[in-house]
């Protein structure tokens, strides 16, 4: 009886794993119920918007942004297109708000995604994080539970010790977005 | 008859595993954030241990009263009054601290300008007399010490013969980087 459950098993999902690879073929027509879920997984997509009072974000591409934070220095200001400083003993912060928003083509499809950042190349001059979340190499969760289609604002801050050469500031967000399961 | 029942599992277990396999895939994005970083010097205004306490001390746009003053009675807490030859000064210290960011620079030269001609009193920080703009301003120092509260001295002196009145002026304050 078990031996006949375990081949059953294995039938199962042989026939699953053929008609995947049967969905390769240009010579066949895939069955739309097994190959819907794959065409969604492979469309999400990420966008980076400027969200009411918070810094300008250009949309520079698909799943790619860019935010100018203009020109800053260590001169304290409230918000200042979007763009807040604070003065500390050695640094100084630069906050801004972004709006984030992760969609799927098959509107219908709920659920959720983690939103995880991190840092593409290592920034020596400066600490970044995300909604408190300081960055590294290695990614961190910035958020746990975003619904596909919500717009969600985060906080990115870059500390600036006084001792950094004026000049440009460039760093480089990653995000990766994990359907939660 | 099992077998039947057991087929539709199978499938059904097979599609869950695929459908879990499919959703643990993951995007990526990247936001690039840029700015342009200036460097910048700020100077502030703080309260001498021994001088009066300056209003908005901490900032750069403090002010600093006398109180009142008179030839013969004796001047407020930390006011020092000197008699002259037809005139008293009164003098106090005060604190300038300029601290700098994002920039190199040893030491830092300050000046300071008066606003408003004042035809009848005299206006001195330290040893020097303060000219009004637009003339250029007196130099104060052209090394100071960073990130520190430096002390000077406002003096201001009046004639006997000037009636009673209040005297007030505003005095520009300008660091440069060195």
């Amino acid at each position: 009886m078990k031996s006949k459950l375990f081949l059953w098993f294995l039938l199962g999902i042989s026939t699953v794993l053929a008609q995947a690879q049967r969905a390769k073929s240009p010579n066949r027509v895939a069955p739309a119920m097994t190959l819907q879920p794959r065409s969604e997984a492979t469309i999400t997509s990420i966008t980076f918007l400027t969200v009411a009072g918070g810094a300008p974000v250009q949309n520079a591409g698909s799943d790619q942004g860019a935010l100018n934070l203009g020109l800053v220095s260590n001169t304290p200001r409230a918000n200042a297109n979007g763009v807040q400083i604070e003065s500390e003993k050695d640094s100084f912060v630069i906050a801004a708000r972004v709006g984030l928003r992760v969609d799927l083509s098959n509107s219908s499809r709920a659920g959720t995604v983690m939103v995880s950042a991190y840092l593409l190349s290592p920034d020596p001059s400066g600490t970044v994080s995300v909604d408190g979340v300081q960055l590294s190499l290695t990614p961190g969760i910035i958020a746990r539970h975003v619904a596909y289609g919500a717009i969600t604002e985060h906080v990115v801050k870059i500390v600036v010790p006084v001792s950094t050469p004026a000049g440009q500031l460039l760093d480089l967000i990653g995000l990766i977005v994990t359907p939660n399961g | 008859m099992k077998t039947k029942h057991l087929q539709p599992a199978a499938i059904f277990t097979s599609l869950i595993l695929m459908s879990g396999m499919v959703w643990a895939q993951s995007s990526s994005g990247t936001l690039a954030v840029h700015a342009e970083l200036a460097s910048s010097i700020n100077l502030t205004f703080v309260t001498d241990p021994s001088g009066v306490a300056l209003t908005g001390s901490g900032t750069n746009a403090a002010a600093l009263d006398f109180g009142t003053v008179s030839l013969y009675s004796t001047p407020a807490a930390n006011v020092t009054q000197t008699v002259g030859t037809g005139n008293f000064m009164v003098s106090t210290p005060f604190d300038v601290s300029v601290t700098k960011s994002n920039v190199t620079s040893a030491n830092y030269a300050l000046s300071a300008v008066l606003t408003t001609v004042d035809g009848t009193n005299s206006w001195a920080i330290d040893t020097f007399p303060l000219p009004t703009s637009p003339t250029a301003p007196a130099s104060l120092t052209v090394t100071g010490v960073y990130a520190s509260n430096v002390p000077h001295t406002l003096h201001l002196t009046i004639p006997n013969s000037e009636g009673a009145a209040t005297i007030s002026n505003t005095i520009d304050f300008l660091a440069t980087a060195n």
